[in-house]
């Protein structure tokens, strides 16, 4: 190679050297280093709110210092502001402001988290007043008065503190334009605002920080989603997804807050709520519609598929079987496809035993029961109203959700033992006594035709062991097991 | 192979020295200011914060609102009407602090200008001045970047 | 004018010219004038690559269990260039020990050890070994899972060193357990000892190249039997490789940017622990046996190659047309490739 050539080829790879170089420039110059964890930036309309609120509520002043609002410059006025005929704005220190601060308000920048929050299960929440639990809030546990055109005057007490605190009350604004105490406060997630939009976006995202790891911990939903009619915290806490939490929990904290909390990306195991039912995953989007990845309502006495009501009604809606394809796509972050399926059907045939065994027959004898004449009008006046209401309310919905969430004790002693115990000794009984008691006050027909669906249900395949009418082989079977499992255990 | 210099060879000769000397200097002088950079710590965190502005729809064209910046200083975002070709916004953004003397200025929509009241200064969209004192000194008003994500503005600032 | 200034430098830096020129013009064996003999060079280029970005980041890294990670942390995302300065840095310590390798392999095939050149040789392997060391004192100084967890298992295979081991593994943790005290004395290691020993064993390398003179090829009939000069012309070859690897490592730390894994954990073992590559023949060998066993013929192994010059020698008294050391030779690396393969498909399942 001559002289030439090298000086020449050195020329050229100091050129390739040289764009290399350039383009190392251009990365450097395209990395932008964002702030982490800016101070607070109070902007001038801001001021007076938070140098007197520092002094009279700083809690809140604090709270807010240290959200991602604050770092933006999003402070009071922007949330609080209301607009000239707000029914519950009101002038305060030379700002016009509404206190609560709703779905509206918070969708003015949050556009689809409020779009796909509306169109929830979640929003509404609120709209429970023709339930049995409202009959039992307003009538039996507490008292509502009424007026004379039949408008609600006072509000039950039980009501207003416990069931709408997670549902969500109406919120009432008084003619002095203060707000109703039986109304507010109030952050339940159904809540029903003055400006028309329902929901309460602070039921979930506490205010002022609004933080996302407080958002994703399960305490948080568990503040409602717990209890002995719909356990699903203790369900959680007692499952391996709840355990796998707790073991990692330090170490994901600090992570939860960021933006992107992915699983099988950002954390390995241990999801909380929101990872199943809401949250990112490596292919679906974030979501604020809770429905969107549940396939069975396990609410009802006899359990159906979601979008079961909506086809009755004639609408259209996302179908089960897409909401349960989409919630396999998060369970496969981390199982196994055969094991999301082998689950399923496990989970399947739990709610379908639940439904066939207790659910239909005990409702079905039941509504003959109030159909007929045989029970009074008033709700929870007859101790065979409780018995049933225990029967799909409290222990039919936790063995179900027992199942669904994977806690198998409160499938097994918290669930299905108690629903059977219900069934065979308190509902049946009732039921006979019932029979026994329209027998005798000249229902006999209403009484005949409840008994003879009495003993068409028992002598069911589920039921027939109870009236002595297993077959020869099986007891013969369960004895020989029986005998096997006393010479182990000597008792 | 070295051979005997040839006059007529000797000007190409010296030339592709030149050549490689000087692309070796660019070369290694640019890696070495790479590596000046890297050791002068960086004299202010080159970090950028994003302030809420508001929300588009609440400037109406010819309008303006303004809002005080972390660093004191008070910034002025005026709704032109017209998109300016380089940001794709009808927005502008700028110091609302006259270069002249600091008094506050004000937009005009009408005429499309910024107006300082204490000794008329007029500035134009681009924030340069073109009459009164500030415009004899060729003064401008300090630029600020903004950002639209949905309806909401955001002022680009660099973190204090 | 410009005589002025040349008399200026020459009064004030007495150098005899003649001597510069004869030094200028040293005659290179045609042979060179194929880049895979210039290869020698490039480990030494990288080496200075090395001390230039090494000096640099120094500027910025903390040698302390609690600061370490965060100061690599600060240097790759927040100092300016110091994603660049640090992947350059990585890439080419791997191109180092590569063209080492490389330059071994070829001084060993060509023979260019014999006689009289055998001590060149065994200067070679110690800049090998040097190396080596410079790249697992390196890696340890980032106090990633994988830093702390190597220098565990490194500690502990030479606690399996016969009669000395225990001393030898208190020596490199400087105390019983791997903590500050190690990250310490890595450091030091790293941009004192070693580069130091380098330096000297690299000048001792190149005085002899030069003493010796560059050893020619066998046949003189070769078209290579020709000399060709120094300066301008293989000078501009070297030059011409110095960029090639500049942009090389450009490129690298470009599309392949140096990453940071988990901070160290002493709590926490990894699943799988592994080496730098060129450790994964060391690291399987381990795997196969007994570690007293593995570290007793894996120093047999080294003492070997260091002494191959004499081996060699050895067996051509016998049998002087022998080409045995091209077959242990080439056993050897087959050997090497086999165990670093394994190792790399193990860790990859």
């Amino acid at each position: 190679m001559s002289l030439d050539q090298k000086q020449k080829i050195i020329m050229a790879l100091a050129g390739c050297f040289m764009a290399a170089l350039l383009i190392v420039a251009w990365v450097e110059g395209g990395r932008q280093r964002v702030v982490k964890n800016p101070d607070a930036v109070v902007t001038s309309q801001n001021r007076d709110c938070v140098d007197c609120h520092r002094v009279k509520s700083p809690g809140i002043v604090g709270q807010w210092e240290i959200s991602q609002h604050a770092s933006s410059g999003i402070g009071c006025i922007e949330c609080h502001q209301a607009e000239e005929g707000d029914v519950d704005g009101y002038d305060h220190e030379g700002s016009f402001i509404a206190t609560i601060v709703t779905p509206g308000d918070c969708g003015e920048c949050h556009e689809q988290e409020t779009a796909e929050f509306e169109a929830s299960h979640h929003a509404n929440a609120g709209q429970i007043l023709g339930s049995l639990d409202n009959v039992l809030a307003e009538v039996v546990e507490g008292f509502t008065r009424f007026d004379a055109d039949g408008n609600k005057v006072e509000a039950s007490a039980a009501a207003v503190s416990g069931c709408l605190q997670c549902h969500g009350s109406e919120i009432k604004v008084m003619a002095d334009g203060k707000l109703d105490p039986a109304t507010w406060p109030n952050t339940g997630i159904g809540r029903i605002n003055p400006d028309g939009s329902r929901g309460s976006c602070s039921a979930c995202h506490l205010r002022h920080n609004f933080s996302r790891a407080q958002a994703r911990a399960p305490e948080n939903c568990g503040r409602c989603h717990m209890g002995p009619d719909h356990p699903q915290l203790e369900v959680y806490t007692e499952s391996k997804h709840g355990i796998a939490f707790a073991a990692n929990r330090s170490r994901f904290e600090p992570l939860m807050e960021e933006k992107d909390w992915i699983p099988g990306d950002d954390f390995e195991q241990g999801p909380t709520c929101t990872t199943c039912h809401m949250s990112a995953t490596k292919n679906l989007p974030l979501t604020h519609d809770v429905g969107e990845r549940i396939s069975w309502t396990l609410r009802p006495p006899v359990s159906e598929k979601i979008d079961a009501a909506a086809l009755a009604q004639g609408r259209q809606v996302k179908s089960w079987q897409d909401r349960r394809s989409d919630m396999r796509q998060v369970c496969e972050s981390c199982h196994a496809p055969e094991w999301v399926g082998n689950w399923y059907i496990q989970y399947d045939n739990l709610v379908n035993l639940y439904n066939d065994k207790f659910g239909r027959p005990s409702t079905e004898l039941f509504k003959m029961a109030q159909s007929t004449g045989l029970l009074t009008a008033t709700q929870f006046d007859e101790e065979l109203e409780f018995t049933y209401f225990f029967l799909w309310h409290h222990e039919g919905r936790r063995a179900r959700h027992g199942a669904a969430m994977m806690g198998p004790d409160y499938t097994q002693w918290h669930g299905m033992y108690e629903v059977a115990h219900r069934f065979y000794m308190e509902f049946v009984p009732q039921l006979r006594e019932v029979i026994a008691h329209g027998r005798q006050s000249g229902k006999g027909a209403a009484a005949a035709q409840l008994a003879a669906k009495l003993d068409e249900t028992l002598s069911s395949d589920h039921h027939k062991w109870f009236i002595g009418k297993m077959s020869a082989g099986e007891i013969a079977a369960r004895k020989a097991a029986a005998e096997q499992f006393k010479q182990r255990y000597a008792q | 192979m070295s051979t005997p210099s040839q006059p007529d060879k000797q000007p190409r000769r010296s030339w592709l020295w030149g050549g490689v000397l000087a692309s070796l200097a660019a070369a290694y002088g640019t890696v070495t200011t790479y590596a000046l950079g890297f050791i002068f710590p960086r004299r202010r965190e080159e970090a950028v914060q994003r302030i809420f502005i508001g929300f588009a729809d609440e400037i109406p064209a010819g309008e303006s609102k303004s809002l005080t910046l972390p660093s004191g200083d008070q910034m002025i975002v005026s709704n032109t009407g017209e998109i300016d070709p380089e940001t794709g916004l009808t927005f502008l953004g700028f110091s609302n602090r006259c270069p002249h003397l600091g008094c506050r200025v004000h937009w005009d929509g009408k005429g499309r200008q910024f107006f300082c009241p204490c000794h008329q200064g007029v500035f134009n969209p681009a924030g340069d001045a073109v009459s009164g004192p500030p415009a004899d000194a060729s003064q401008s008003l300090k630029p600020y970047r903004i950002e639209v994500d949905g309806r909401s503005m955001y002022a680009v600032v660099e973190d204090v | 004018m410009s005589s002025n200034v040349s008399d200026w430098f020459r009064s004030r830096f007495p150098v005899d010219e003649d001597l510069l020129r004869a030094a200028g013009s040293e005659p290179i064996p045609g042979h060179l004038k194929r880049w895979w003999w210039c290869i020698g060079g490039t480990p030494a280029y990288l080496f200075l690559v090395q001390v230039v970005t090494g000096i640099l980041l120094t500027f910025y890294y903390v040698p302390s269990p609690d600061f370490a990670y965060e100061s690599v942390q600060a240097i790759s995302n927040d100092v300016r260039f110091g994603w660049f300065m640090r992947s350059v840095h990585r890439w080419s310590s791997h191109l180092m020990i590569v063209t080492l390798l490389l330059h071994m392999m070829r001084v060993f095939f060509t023979g260019a050890y014999r006689r009289p050149r055998e001590i060149n040789w065994m200067i070679g392997c110690g800049l090998l070994l040097t190396t080596l060391g410079m790249g697992f004192t390196g890696y340890s100084l980032v106090w990633e899972q994988l830093s702390y967890w190597g220098a565990t298992v490194a500690a502990n295979l030479l606690a399996a060193v016969p009669f000395i081991g225990d001393r030898l593994a208190d020596f490199l943790r400087g105390g019983p357990t791997v903590g500050q005290s190690m990250l310490t004395r890595m450091f030091v290691f790293h941009i004192g000892a070693l580069p130091t020993v380098l330096v000297g064993l690299i000048s001792l390398h190149i005085f002899m190249i030069r003493s010796h003179g560059v050893s020619e090829l066998g046949s003189p009939a070769s078209k290579d039997a020709k000399t060709f000069r120094f300066f301008p012309d293989h000078l501009l070859t070297e030059i011409s490789l110095a960029l090639f690897l500049m942009f090389i490592l450009t490129f690298l730390a470009l599309v392949f940017p140096a990453g940071l894994e988990d901070k160290a954990n002493p709590l926490v073992t990894p699943e799988h622990i592994k080496p730098e590559w060129y450790f994964f023949w060391a690291f399987r060998w381990l795997k196969l046996m007994s570690d007293q066993a593995a570290v007793v013929t894996q120093g047999l192994f080294v003492a070997i190659i260091v002494a191959w010059p004499l081996i060699d020698s050895w067996i051509r008294k016998r049998r002087p047309e022998s080409e045995a050391s091209i077959a242990f030779g080439a056993a050897g690396m087959a050997l090497l490739l086999v165990l670093t393969v394994w190792e790399a498909f193990y860790l990859m399942h």
